[in-house]
């Protein structure tokens, strides 16, 4: 089966942005900011792979589970240091975001001078750079494409089963909706923020772990990676975690295939290659778009639809259909 | 003897000090916006960037090829400039030899045309200011910085790549306004960017003691209740954006002019957004003193770090600018943590003629440490007024 | 004629302007509130 390189390269960005929205949704929904720190989790993940690469000359698919470890950590410190802080002296929404966004510039500061580090010691340029070459091949595929694929499905799968089956997730949903009654309730509001914030940035640092396989990477990365995320997030519409794999593999999968299609077309006998050039602007569209149509994303339109005569009426004949 | 000491002076330090004063002056005008717009008006534009750049491309678009296309008329060398390729390759000699050489000798030749890209660069931001307001006015605080933050990004990227604004990657020279000054280039235009500075404050001064200033703040503390007295919230809102932008977009046209040279470097977002609000949150938003202090501090900051390079370099292995960025992010999160209403904190709206005994004596001392958890809604707007609650 | 050093605190001159202004109605301000408050 010959899938041509630009769907593999699609369907892996599109994976980790699928991820990545998946958690920047599930901050929005329980600390109620839009965490633009989210991206840089990513970065971090970037550079744990690589200096398992590089620098420790292990298995780069190692670097998977410990991005996790490491990503989660560092979001738990975060959360500790400022955000919890900042949210038990009552800030609002705007003074949060704000330090999400304080927080961003220090970790890609952080990652630049980490990076920087990198070189002096151990001579190594680690300021742009692919891991292609240590991965491994599959059937004529280079091994991240199975892989992320593989991964974006276990995740989505074992969230779902998380958030609806397991105490912690449905004691997650329920903070998540009301955190005063369920405190009354007897949930632990302290220890399920911790662990949402744990599972967040663990699994932004893991997407982010999957990107240098194919991508150029640098510690500039999440910075600029967070613009397709909150596309993909708010795609999908900005509360609701299912329409968050569905933006984030939408943004993902146009952002490249867009671009690359784009400058295919002929005007005037000329390629248009300059195109390229704009790919960022592809997820702003989205977000432009969807803020002037229909601020609630996918999900709105899918609230629509089944509101709507038709989606009413399909509702019927199932329901009719089963008793 | 007046002149003597300013040489002496002059010679020793001037430099520095007409770097600062540049620096101060156009952040000032920069932030004084902002805190029109946030610390006011309560919509949090974090898309500040997109706005300089507007007087930026005022320039490096209308001013340069009005220029051009002038002294071509008027019979000079001028190298063909039509296609992009031109436009950017005959450049510096069009402006550099050409242009200036023209201007040199005519003084009033390039006041006017600095007039006209500060007319021009309100124009324009005036027009961006509307375009931005578009899809983002009637969002939430959080959707709105969220759609203000890709904007300011997609300007970026748009500077860069299309040629015909600003020469892509390679920048445009612009030509120098102040040719037929015979002195120091820097002087002159730290000068116009302090008067123009002043002459905003006082704008901005008197919009902010008027009767829009206090609709401004009842719309932050409250739209549901301003909206329901009748007023068009989302057209106020707007109205705000296009002013504040028109006056920041002045402030690109003199950074053009400063440097003369017009490249996307030189509008980043780090350096338009990120600095404004660590100025406006550390001197306290909401009054034109604390921008005003908190302006003075991050430049103070800045510069003395860049002085003191030397110093700093034998300790750490990285560039400077991280090492800022830092900075940055650290103070913005510890000054919201410890005093997130700023150095200087707004103060209850001094109107003449109004009795504060009656409104002071039924004033809440609210503790907001036994205070409920503020987890949601209510707190959109509050940062600061917390203890003053009840008084105004 | 050296127009520089005259330039140089013409800027001076602004620079402080703005700041002696703000000063003088901060203080003006929160003094009558003040006066306000005890009265």
């Amino acid at each position: 089966m010959i899938i041509p390189t630009i769907w593999m390269s699609a369907i892996v960005y599109a994976c980790e942005i699928s991820i990545l929205s998946i958690g920047f949704t599930l901050t929005y929904l329980t600390a109620k900011i839009p965490n633009f720190a989210h991206g840089t989790y990513a970065g971090v993940g970037v550079y744990v792979v690589y200096t398992i690469t590089k620098i420790l000359n292990l298995n780069p698919y190692i670097g998977f589970p410990i991005s996790f470890v490491v990503g989660g950590a560092v979001s738990v410190l975060i959360f500790l240091l400022v955000i919890g802080v900042l949210t038990r002296m009552g800030g609002g929404t705007i003074v949060l975001t704000i330090s999400t966004l304080a927080i961003q510039i220090f970790v890609t500061a952080a990652l630049y001078i980490y990076a920087y580090w990198l070189r002096a010691k151990y001579h190594t340029y680690a300021l742009g750079f692919m891991i292609k070459d240590s991965d491994f091949r599959v059937g004529g595929f280079q091994g991240i494409f199975p892989v992320s694929i593989l991964i974006c499905v276990v995740t989505v799968v074992l969230l779902h089963y998380m958030l609806t089956r397991t105490k912690t997730g449905v004691a997650m949903r329920a903070t998540a909706e009301d955190p005063e009654l369920s405190s009354v309730m007897g949930i632990d509001t302290n220890r399920i923020q911790l662990f949402s914030w744990f599972l967040t940035g663990g699994l932004a640092c893991l997407a982010g772990a999957m990107l240098p396989f194919w991508f150029m990477s640098s510690p500039a990365t999440g910075g600029i990676i967070i613009t397709s995320i909150m596309a993909g997030s708010l795609l999908g519409g900005f509360e609701s975690i299912y329409g968050a794999i569905v933006g984030g593999f939408g943004v993902g999968l146009s952002e490249i295939l867009l671009t690359t299609w784009a400058q295919n077309i002929k005007i005037g006998g000329e390629r248009l290659l300059w195109i390229g050039e704009y790919r960022p602007l592809v997820p702003m569209f989205f977000m432009v778009a969807i803020l002037l149509l229909e601020p609630r994303g996918l999900k709105g339109v899918w609230d629509r639809l089944l509101a709507s005569k038709t989606g009413s009426r399909l509702i019927e004949r199932i329901r009719g259909g089963e008793s | 003897m007046i002149s003597m000491i300013g040489a002496a002076v002059g010679a020793v330090s001037s430099r520095l000090i007409v770097d600062i004063a540049m620096y101060f002056g156009a952040f000032v005008i920069v932030a004084m916006a902002l805190n029109f717009q946030y610390g006011n008006a309560g919509v949090p534009n974090m898309g500040c960037a997109v706005q300089v750049i507007a007087g930026g491309f005022a320039v490096s678009t209308f001013t340069l090829r009005l220029t051009l296309w002038l002294l071509q008329k008027a019979g000079e060398p001028i190298r063909p400039y039509a296609s992009n390729y031109d436009w950017v390759y005959n450049n510096p000699y069009n402006v550099q030899t050409v242009a200036n050489g023209f201007i040199q000798s005519r003084p009033l030749f390039g006041i006017s045309l600095l007039l006209f890209s500060l007319a021009i660069s309100l124009v324009l931001g005036a027009a961006i200011g509307w375009l931005i307001s578009l899809p983002a006015i009637r969002l939430r605080a959080d959707y709105l910085m969220i759609t203000l933050i890709t904007m300011a990004d997609a300007s970026q990227i748009i500077a860069r790549n299309w040629v015909p604004l600003c020469g892509g990657t390679l920048g445009v020279y612009v030509p120098n306004v102040f040719a037929w000054y015979p002195g120091d280039r820097g002087i002159i235009t730290a000068v116009l960017t302090l008067a123009i500075g002043l002459v905003s404050f006082f704008i901005f001064r008197t919009m902010l003691d008027s009767p829009y200033g206090r609709l401004m703040r009842a719309i932050r503390e409250n739209e549901v209740t301003v909206g329901s007295v009748g007023k068009n919230v989302t057209g106020i809102r707007r109205n705000i954006l296009v002013f504040a932008s028109a006056i920041t977009a002045l402030t690109g046209a003199i950074w053009a002019f400063y440097f003369s040279y017009v490249i996307d470097a030189n509008y980043t977002r780090a350096l338009w957004t990120y600095w404004p609000w660590l100025m406006l949150i550390m001197g306290g938003p909401g009054n034109n003193a604390g921008t005003f202090l908190g302006c003075a501090l991050v430049v103070a900051m800045r510069r003395v770090i860049i002085v003191y390079k030397w110093f700093f370099m034998k300790f750490i292995f990285f560039p400077m600018s991280y090492f800022e960025q830092i900075l940055l992010g650290t103070l913005l999160i510890v000054i919201m943590i410890f005093r997130p209403s700023g150095l200087i904190p707004e103060k209850l709206l001094y109107i003449p003629g109004v009795n504060y005994k009656k409104m002071v004596r039924e004033e809440v001392k609210v503790d907001w440490r036994a205070a409920p958890k503020a987890r949601t809604g209510g707190g959109r707007f509050k940062l600061w007024g917390r203890k003053e609650e009840g008084g105004g | 004629m050296n127009w520089d050093p005259i330039l140089f605190w013409v800027m001076i001159a602004l620079w402080v302007i703005m700041p002696t202004f703000i000063v003088i109605e901060e203080v003006r301000e929160r003094r009558a509130l003040a006066k306000d408050r005890e009265a």
